[in-house]
C-alpha cells in the first residue's frame, strides 16, 4: 500500500482531491489544512507521497516541502498550486518536490500527474 | 494597470470556467468602477496584492453560483462554509493563474472570504479599479482588479 496525505487549506480542495484519486494501490491516510497540521499527521502516518497546496496560512508549501523533506527525503512530493508562473515551479522542484501541477486541475491530470511520481518511483 | 493587465485577468477567469465545466464563462467588457460604489454579492474571496505590485482583487458571486460550482466539484454539501471555501479557492486561482504572465513578483495572501455586505471598503484607494463581469449559465459574477504597478 503507498499511502497519501493531501495537504491544502481549502476542505473543498482537499476532498476533491481524495475523490479524484483513482490509484488502487494509493490509499489516503490524512489530511492536513495548513504546513504545521502537515508535518504533525506526516510524523505519525510516515506517507509516501504528499500533495502540497503552496499559499497557506501558518506554514507555507514550500516552507512546508522542505520541512517533510528533512524528516524522510525519500517522500514524493507533487505540488498542486495556484501560482503558475515557472519561476514557483522551478523552486519546489528546487526544494525537492517531484512534480508540480497548476489549479485549477482535472481528475485525470491529477491522477496522471501521481501515476508519474509512482513510475519514477518503481523504475 | 493597463489593458494588457486586465486581459491577464481576464484570462485567467475564463480559462477557470472553460477547464473545470463544459460550460465556458462569458466573460464581458471589463469597466472602471469608482472607489465609492461597491460591487458584491453573496460571497466574496479577496486577495491582496504585495510586491511589485500593489492592490487586491476579489472575486464576488451569487449563492446559486457557488451551490452549483460545487455539485460540478462533485461536493454535495453546500452550507455557508463550503460556499465560503470555494469562492476564496476561485479568488486564489484566478489571481494564481495570473502569475503565469505577471510572474513571481505579484505576491499574493490567503484569501479573505466574506459572506455578504462587508463593513470594509474593498477597493484600493491609490489604484483605479475595474470589474470584470462573468457569466457562467445562468448566474452572473465579477471578478474586480484593484491593482497598480
Amino acid at each position: 500500500m503507498i499511502k497519501l496525505l493531501i495537504v491544502d487549506d481549502s476542505n473543498i480542495i482537499r476532498r476533491k482531491i481524495e475523490r479524484s484519486v483513482n490509484i488502487p494501490a494509493l490509499t489516503v491516510v490524512g489530511a492536513a489544512a495548513n504546513g504545521v497540521e502537515a508535518v504533525e499527521l506526516f510524523k505519525r502516518h510516515k506517507p509516501n507521497v504528499v500533495t502540497m497546496d503552496l499559499t497557506m496560512p501558518e506554514m507555507d508549501g514550500l516552507e512546508t516541502v522542505s520541512a517533510l523533506l528533512a524528516i524522510d527525503p525519500g517522500t514524493h512530493i507533487l505540488v498542486v498550486s495556484a501560482l503558475a508562473d515557472k519561476t514557483t515551479a522551478i523552486e519546489s522542484i528546487r526544494r525537492g518536490a517531484r512534480g508540480f501541477i497548476c489549479k485549477p486541475f482535472t481528475d485525470k491530470e491529477l491522477n496522471d500527474a501521481l501515476i508519474e511520481l509512482l513510475e519514477v518511483e518503481v523504475s | 494597470m493597463n489593458e494588457q493587465h486586465l486581459k491577464i485577468f481576464v484570462d485567467s477567469a475564463t480559462y477557470y470556467f472553460s477547464h473545470l465545466s463544459d460550460e465556458p464563462a462569458k466573460v464581458q467588457v471589463p469597466y472602471l468602477i469608482e472607489h465609492n460604489e461597491s460591487l458584491i454579492y453573496d460571497y466574496t474571496g479577496i486577495i491582496g496584492i504585495a510586491g511589485l505590485y500593489q492592490g487586491n482583487v476579489y472575486f464576488t458571486a451569487p449563492e446559486g453560483m457557488m451551490r452549483y460550482l460545487l455539485t460540478t466539484q462533485g461536493e454535495h454539501k453546500h452550507t455557508p462554509e463550503h460556499c465560503l471555501d470555494i469562492v476564496g479557492e476561485i479568488a486564489n486561482t484566478l489571481a494564481g493563474n495570473a502569475r503565469r504572465d505577471l510572474g513571481n513578483e505579484l505576491l499574493i495572501s490567503v484569501p479573505l472570504k466574506i459572506a455578504g455586505k462587508p463593513d470594509m471598503m474593498l477597493l484600493a484607494k491609490k489604484s483605479r479599479s475595474y470589474a470584470i463581469p462573468i457569466q457562467w449559465r445562468f448566474y452572473m459574477a465579477a471578478l474586480v482588479v484593484s491593482v497598480e504597478q
